[in-house]
């Protein structure tokens, strides 16, 4: 894990260690490279031999300002740390980058629009590895996961970023057709969309955590599996109002497009909740497996089919 | 904004109802009290002691029983505090 504060102590170390080396070769005067003496010098000569800055220099040599330093230096490293710790799976750091859910392609955004509203044709859901996707094992972390521009079924969060602005945008121009648009409706409609999302997605994490799935998805993953929804909420928008709003030709349509985002959230979200044949850690009963398999049933199909009939009225 | 706020409220609404049931007045009656499931059992059922973590634990009742416990003790006083701001917001501001 790349820690940017760990270094500091590392060269302190490595320059008390070559002033230690100077000072015991000269009892033994030997021949050295002319670059290796100032380094030991220079970090004991910065206080006597400047007499100009050396209120500010003495001040940092003092024991107590080193002490201080030591001591927020360790208490920022503890804070990081708990951060980190707690926190690390929302915020965006170095090593949880959100990068990898926008290395999206044009063919994986296609690809991925045609997934999610016809579900039937994609032969192997796996998510790749990185190693298998790009046939080098130079990367030490066998178990990361193949970007999505390498990997149809890796979950991104471009397509519900803007599938999410375009449903915003598209229903405040659908009613603006109508005649009655106002501007509020832009915060209006998002804050509703996000507190959707959010009961959503707190479902889900309520039903992993009660089901004792132990599964490594992360929050960015099941962010972006939710926000496909949009997607279906779109077609369903643009049928309402520029084909028709009937009962027979309108709600097929609905009941089609939940089931089919019904077997492409089943397919995808198969891999968090029951264990994986590989990773024999452990092994749940059958009827565990019967409970977590009803509650992904009723999650992508009751849940998701209520939310798409609110959002799309 | 108006969206969020209903939202807000709906979920501190929620987690005051769970926070006040009551653990012996109302959870071990109905057999979900965290302290019934554990100290009832141990004089006789010597040998399941061990399984506490296998399965028996991690079955959806008692991670259900945890869950409720954990939010009774956690969120007690940060719950008084947001209360009492909420509170205190709809009578200065209606």
């Amino acid at each position: 894990m790349y820690n940017p504060y760990g270094n500091a102590a590392e060269q302190q170390q490595q320059q008390q260690q070559r002033q230690f080396v100077g000072q015991q070769n000269l009892q033994h005067p030997q021949p050295q490279h002319a670059a290796f003496q100032p380094p030991p010098q220079q970090f004991n000569g910065v206080a006597p031999t400047q007499g100009g800055s050396t209120a500010y220099t003495s001040f940092l040599n003092d024991p107590a300002a080193s002490l201080a330093t030591q001591f927020a230096r360790s208490g920022f490293e503890q804070s990081n740390q708990y951060i980190q710790q707690n926190f690390g799976q929302f915020l965006p750091t170095t090593t949880n980058d959100l990068k990898y859910y926008f290395q999206v392609s044009n063919s994986y955004v296609v690809k991925k629009l045609f997934l999610i509203l016809f579900p039937y044709r994609n032969k192997n859901w796996n998510r790749l590895n990185l190693q298998d996707a790009t046939g080098d094992s130079s990367s030490p972390n066998s178990q990361q996961y193949a970007p999505p521009n390498l990997d149809v079924n890796a979950p991104d969060l471009y397509i519900p970023l803007m599938s999410f602005v375009t449903y915003i945008l598209l229903w405040a121009a659908f009613q603006g057709l109508k005649g009655d648009f106002h501007p509020q409706l832009f915060g209006y409609l998002s804050s509703q969309t996000l507190a959707f999302s959010f009961l959503d997605i707190s479902i889900f994490k309520i039903g992993l955590y009660l089901l004792n799935c132990s599964s490594q998805a992360s929050l960015w993953d099941l962010v972006g599996f939710s926000g496909y929804k949009y997607v279906a909420i779109i077609v369903l928008l643009c049928w309402k109002h520029l084909i028709s709003d009937g009962w027979l030709t309108y709600y097929p349509i609905v009941l089609l497009l939940i089931a089919n985002l019904a077997v492409f959230l089943m397919r995808s979200l198969r891999f968090i909740i029951l264990p994986n044949l590989t990773s024999g850690t452990t092994t749940i009963t059958v009827k565990q497996r019967r409970i977590r398999v009803q509650f992904l049933f009723i999650y992508s199909v009751i849940i998701q089919g209520l939310i798409i009939l609110f959002m799309s009225r | 904004m108006f969206g969020l706020g209903k939202l807000l409220y709906v979920i501190i609404f929620t987690i005051n109802g769970i926070a006040v049931l009551s653990e012996d007045r109302f959870l071990n009656r109905i057999g979900w009290g965290s302290s019934a499931t554990n100290s009832n059992l141990q004089p006789q059922y010597q040998q399941f002691n061990t399984g506490y973590d296998a399965n028996e634990g991690s079955s959806v009742k008692t991670r259900l029983v945890n869950l409720i416990g954990a939010v009774r003790t956690l969120m007690r006083i940060p719950l008084i505090v947001v209360n009492i701001v909420i509170i205190l917001y709809e009578i200065v501001w209606g």
